[in-house]
């Protein structure tokens, strides 16, 4: 029995080493940082690849490759076949996506092998290019770290900003699932340099709608009930001049420091009412004209009340004509008023545009800064 | 092994031996299938398999409360007699250690899914078999000492998944019951399988020092089940849309991958090779059960040939077959009927016989 | 066989609990064997000539003849150069019995100044008192030897001890004589109820080894398995104390101690005072402290005597140490070669710039640098202290740098190694230190053949180990496993000691209340 379970112990610990199948280590791998996918002019697939390159012989500090495929897990063999290591999308941090692409039906669905590997990292970013997504990818500024860390550092703190949404790739993956809501994502273009434009909004299908740039990204956010960030806005003096066409005269600038958001739904001659009252405690941060915040502070709470309310207003319109609805009001529907949304489920985004939403918002001036 | 007052166990040792059982894969795969049969409300339905199989287990704590220092073997031996007894013991045998095998498979799929893709089944197992097997031989003694640390040093495990909560929302799970209690009730099955490991009362409850608080430890030890079950349930549910959450495969384990920190970013993995340590709890009872068992079906008092030879049966069963997912969930799906007949009508059957027994002794003499 | 003796554990069951209740007088000496009853004879002469067949050519061996007192009656004294104390012999012996005294009336000669006699009435007993450097009196006409106490021979000073140095603890150790040993350890307990019990290990080597305990603290079922596996050791000589320990062990096969060598008097004291036993072996400068946990290989004196937080965080850094000198080269292969995803990118892209350059697989790297490592450290205990300290510079940073530079090791090695070192050291425990080293390896080989997951396998595996592994029949694992809430008091943190009113339920005492609450609550 001793040696009989000896033998087999042998044997078993031959068999070990047969287990290091799955080594992969760290040099040789080509991480797949970047993630770019796009139409060329025939209409073909693109993707383009991203990826560090760690040999202190190199002069440059990123390889970069575009490869025509049909599917992105093809166009892994293409990559293959000229990158130093094998590529691995284990730490993807940005997916940019070209505008043309995005424009298509069912662009989504090329998204699959990074869902469905668990191996992949579900954190990316997902960045509309609006502009040939290779310009960008190949894009090796002098002055600032490795692409794929510039652009992550550029995208977070937009969002950070509220300059742009940012939308990582399961949160893409549950908003294009979920009825009651449309998706919203950072949108960039390049230009000698790369700038951020604003949030790209979505249809139901996933499938590219509009854009909006940082001011209504603001307020998108704010809508959205988000409440980290910075939201500054400029507003233009009522009843003041002008100035002589150089230095304007009539502009401020407020930011919300905090705020709270209070919305009711309800159900009315059959459409759905959503009614927004937001508290805003505003800091002054820029006033170019003469006004005497301490003593006509209502008025100028009032007015910032109106031009925000008015601001308010214009994205709504917008949004609801494009028949979207990135701000969400689809959860709140069929959270608060469930049986009216089950018959209109599958057609929100239109029932939404016919929906009656307003907009309230109150403002306390909190701090006026260090001069009057 | 007979009982005796060095394998006594304390009864925080047996709250975690029957939590062990009873926590397994099934909970990263739980949010899915309840939200397939019962919508967002399928939460409800943890509450109400609570309530079933807590009064399972009372049912099987009256039942052993008449045979106090008899675990399974030896109690079918003083109810159905020696050979009768050991007869009644071979389906036992057969639920215990399929159940071990479909722990570990599991567990070892999902190692293999995310770990270890190109490493053989076999060899996984094996590795599982060496701590199984040291674990197991040892007995109940050592099994509650590695339960209740266990229990302890993975209490941490649900803080992390408030992570996340932020970027979650609430309405997800609001109207709360919109579609009726019908759904809820529908997906109940379901639940009450991922509550299975109550009977492994037939093998802990013998060893327990202070028998008048097993009630109270079967008690303790299932809310505690139902507590985690619900928390991860609802956590999942506020993170992910119903719409996406039928389309997961493990709910769970995407919410882990949500969670990243400046140090460490792909928190699920450390999780998950952490969460191995919860799970071989549950396979290593199952596995002493069997082994135990069959142990004394060949009257042996030491179990450690037994467990070799599970274990090694297990590993060629493996080598054979090499399972899949589909497969191993293809079986777990069978097994959900004698699981049933397992938790509900044994107890009572065998409660019935010893009543009926006892009224027969009381006529006899008479 | 190695491997299966870990995972099959052959463990002693005690003896003990099967037949309990055996106490037998231990007798001054060792079995006597049939046939050594041979009883000295009156006359000096022929008892001279039998001293001088028994101890034949031996250069050390001194018979002195000498006459004594005022009838002048020939005396001879025996003893061994070197075992003896010359000038306790010279004036205290020697001196009072050639003086022309008179004798009292009850023997016939002057008595000399010792006060440990006793009286040998058969060669064996002669023969054991002289090779353990009692001085042996025969006169003539008396029929049994006297022998005293005169023994000096050649001890160390009391000095700091070497592995377990301490900033605030007193600066004693234990020396190589028994007796002075026993000493040590009364000062500290003063007290009636520590009971001492004395053994005779080893045939040719005949080591003393005496038992202590508090008997109305330590659990006597204990006190019976301990003896009887001290009984139980069969073998011709016993050098040091490891090889004791290894002797009563539970679990040889184990890469963990199971008793605790400690070197210091007040370490000893204060394990004795919860309810374990301290066996002090002849000859050799360690004490066992059975039985012992897990746990208190981690606790040292300097706890008690600092401040409690800073005691607690202490005590917390040596459980990081601990894991640090295990996991770390584990954690390190794992990540690198298997759950690259883990790493934040940073960190990232600096590990692969400096593993680029290297030839090597991780495991073979870490494998290299750890022994070299353990080889520097081995050398540094061979050379002398002048010599050790240019090795340590010039193996430690000359050599790493210089294997880092010609890139054969990547410089994030070079700090892992030197992390794991540097941690391994901090663990009070000379043995958990050096089992900690061993286990190191074949977790690194599980790393690097399985990554995270070979990590956790091998660590449930010494987990499983830890827990199932018993000290002398209580479990090693307490108070983790199993769990005593009681005990966590003085475990990861050391609460305050007005605090800890009982003693610790590892050691299983049977009476666990230290006297009172020491501290006054308030402003009383």
């Amino acid at each position: 029995m001793k040696r009989g379970l000896c033998c087999l112990a042998l044997l078993l610990v031959l068999l070990l080493p047969t287990g290091c199948m799955d080594r992969m280590d760290i040099e040789n791998i080509s991480l797949a940082l970047i993630i770019g996918l796009d139409l060329d002019d025939s209409d073909n697939l693109e993707v383009s690849i991203s990826s560090p390159v760690f040999s202190r012989e190199a002069k440059r500090k990123t390889e970069v490759y575009t490869a025509k495929s049909l599917t992105l897990r093809a166009s892994q063999d293409e990559f293959d076949k000229t990158f130093k290591a094998f590529t691995s999308g284990g730490k993807s941090q940005i997916l940019l996506i070209g505008k043309k692409l995005m424009l298509q039906k069912h662009w989504y669905a090329l998204l699959d092998p990074l869902l469905r590997d668990p191996k992949n990292s579900t954190t990316a970013r997902i960045v509309l290019v609006d502009g040939p997504v290779s310009k960008v990818i190949h894009y090796d500024p002098q002055d600032k770290p490795r692409l794929p860390i510039y652009l992550t550092y550029l995208i977070d703190t937009a969002s950070h900003l509220n300059l742009a949404t940012r939308t990582t790739l399961q949160e893409l993956h549950s908003i294009n699932l979920d009825k009651g809501i449309t998706a919203s994502i950072a949108e960039l273009r390049f230009d000698d340099k790369i700038f951020i434009k604003g949030s790209a909004l979505l249809s139901e299908n996933g499938i590219y709608k509009l854009s909006i740039g940082d001011e209504e990204t603001r307020l998108l956010r704010m809508l959205q009930g988000e409440k980290k960030g910075e939201f500054k806005f400029t507003l233009e003096h009522e009843g003041a001049p002008t100035g002589n066409g150089i230095v304007p005269r009539n502009l401020y600038t407020v930011s919300a420091v905090k705020y709270s958001r209070k919305l009711k739904i309800g159900y009315a001659r059959d459409h759905f009412t959503f009614d927004f009252h937001f508290h805003i405690r505003a800091s002054l941060l820029e006033k170019l004209f003469p006004f005497d915040v301490l003593k006509s502070e209502d008025a100028l709470e009032a007015e910032i009340s109106r031009q925000l309310e008015d601001k308010f207003r214009s994205l709504i319109q917008k949004i609801q004509q494009a028949k979207i609805d990135p701000i969400g009001l689809g959860r709140f529907a069929r959270a608060y008023r469930y049986n009216e949304w089950k018959p209109v489920e599958n057609k929100w985004s239109a029932t939404l545009s016919d929906a009656d939403i307003n907009v309230k918002v109150d403002v306390l001036i909190a701090a006026m800064g260090s001069i009057r | 092994m007979k009982v005796t007052r060095l394998n006594e166990i304390t009864l925080m040792q047996y709250i975690a031996i029957v939590h062990g059982a009873q926590v397994g894969t099934g909970i990263f795969s739980l949010p899915k299938d309840i939200a397939l049969k019962a919508g967002a409300d399928g939460w409800i339905s943890i509450l109400i398999s609570w309530a079933v199989i807590t009064l399972a287990g009372c049912v099987m704590l009256l039942l052993l409360r008449k045979f106090p220092d008899d675990p399974l073997p030896s109690l079918l031996g003083k109810i159905f007699g020696r050979r009768l007894g050991k007869l009644a013991l071979l389906p036992f045998i057969v639920y215990f250690g399929c159940f071990g095998w479909i722990v570990m498979v599991n567990s070892m799929l999902y190692i293999k899914a995310w770990f270890l893709p190109k490493t053989s089944v076999f060899l996984i197992i094996l590795l599982f078999a060496v701590p199984t097997f040291m674990l197991v031989r040892n007995g109940m003694r050592v099994i509650g000492r590695y339960a209740e640390f266990i229990l302890y040093s993975m209490a941490w495990m649900p803080v992390f998944l408030l992570f996340p909560l932020s970027d979650g929302h609430w309405t997800n799970l609001l109207p709360i019951l919109k579609d009726g209690w019908t759904p809820v009730l529908g997906s109940v099955r379901e639940t009450l399988f991922a509550f299975t490991g109550m009977e492994i009362l037939f093998f802990v409850y013998p060893h327990l020092k202070r028998k008048q608080y097993a009630f109270h430890g079967m008690l303790i030890a299932s809310t505690l089940t139902m507590f985690l079950y619900t928390f991860v349930t609802i956590l999942c549910y506020i993170q992910f849309p119903q719409d996406e959450i039928v389309q997961i495969n493990q709910p769970l384990m995407n919410l882990l991958k949500i969670i990243e920190f400046r140090f460490l970013e792909r928190f699920d993995m450390i999780f998950f090779a952490l969460y191995l340590f919860v799970v071989s709890r549950s396979w290593s009872v199952y596995g002493f059960a069997t082994a135990y068992s069959l142990g004394r079906l060949f009257n042996r008092e030491n179990h450690t040939g037994m467990t070799a030879l599970y274990l090694l049966a297990i590993l060629v069963v493996v080598f054979v077959r090499q399972p899949t997912w589909n497969q191993s969930i293809r079986f777990g799906d069978a097994m959900t009927i004698f699981n049933e007949w397992m938790l509900f009508i044994v107890p009572v059957v065998l409660l019935a016989f010893v009543q009926i027994k006892a009224l027969f002794r009381r006529r006899t003499p008479g | 066989m190695f491997p299966f003796n870990l995972f099959f554990g052959k463990r002693r069951y005690s003896s003990a609990r099967q037949n309990a209740g055996n106490k037998d007088v231990r007798p001054f000496m060792p079995e006597q064997s049939e046939g050594e009853e041979h009883p000295l004879d009156s006359d000096l002469s022929r008892n001279l000539e039998e001293v001088a067949r028994r101890f034949p050519d031996w250069p050390d061996f001194v018979v002195f003849r000498f006459a004594s007192g005022s009838e002048q009656i020939p005396a001879a004294l025996l003893y061994l150069d070197g075992l003896t104390d010359k000038k306790a012999v010279n004036d205290n012996i020697l001196q009072p019995m050639m003086s022309s005294q008179q004798g009292n009336s009850s023997t016939r000669f002057p008595e000399p100044t010792i006060g440990d006699v006793r009286r040998a009435h058969n060669w064996q007993e002669l023969e054991y008192a002289i090779m353990n450097g009692d001085c042996v009196l025969l006169l003539d006409g008396c029929a049994h030897a006297l022998v005293y106490n005169a023994s000096g021979w050649p001890q160390r000073s009391i000095t700091d001890p070497q592995l377990e140095s301490s900033l605030k603890g007193a600066h004693q150790g234990f020396v190589e004589t028994a007796a002075q040993n026993l000493a040590l350890l009364r000062r500290y307990l003063p007290n009636k109820e520590l009971r001492i019990h004395k053994t005779i290990v080893g045939k040719r080597g005949k080591t003393t080894l005496f038992i202590l305990f508090l008997a109305d603290v330590a659990h006597p079922d204990v006190l019976e398995e301990l003896r009887s596996r001290i009984d139980k050791i069969d073998v011709d000589a016993v050098i040091n104390t490891g090889e004791v320990a290894e002797y009563i062990e539970d679990n040889p096969y184990s890469p963990f101690p199971q008793f605790i060598l400690t070197e210091r008097p007040d370490s000893a004291a204060s394990q004795l005072l919860q309810g374990r036993y301290v066996v002090i072996v002849d000859r050799s400068p360690s004490v066992i402290i059975a039985p012992s946990t897990f746990i208190s290989l981690f606790q040292s004196v300097d706890d008690y005597s600092s401040r409690w937080m800073i005691a607690s965080f202490i005590r917390l850094l040596r459980f990081l140490a601990f894991f640090i000198a295990l996991l770390l080269p584990a954690i390190y292969i794992s990540f690198i070669s298997y759950n690259y995803e883990v790493i934040p990118l940073q960190l990232f892209l600096s590990i692969a710039e400096s593993r680029e350059r290297v030839p090597f697989p991780p495991l073979l790297e870490a494998m290299l640098m750890e022994i070299m490592l353990e080889m520097m450290r081995e050398a540094g205990i061979r050379l002398p202290a002048s010599v050790g300290q240019t090795i340590g510079i010039v193996g430690g940073i000359v050599v790493g740098q210089a294997a880092v530079q010609a890139g054969v090791v990547s410089n994030i090695m070079v700090i892992v190694v030197a992390s794991t070192a540097i941690a391994s050291f901090i663990l009070p425990s000379y043995d958990m230190g050096t089992a900690v080293r061993l286990l190191r390896f074949p977790m690194m080989i599980m790393a690097s053949l399985f990554g995270l997951v070979g990590i956790v396998i091998g660590f449930m595996t010494i987990l499983i180990h830890l827990m199932s592994l018993e000290s002398l029949g209580t479990p090693y694992g307490s108070p983790l496993a199993p769990f005593r809430w009681s005990d966590m008091k003085d475990t990861f943190v050391r609460f305050p000691l007005w605090s800890m009113v009982q003693r610790p339920k590892s050691a299983r005492p049977i009476q666990d209340k230290r006297v009172g609450r020491g501290r006054p609550r308030g402003d009383d």
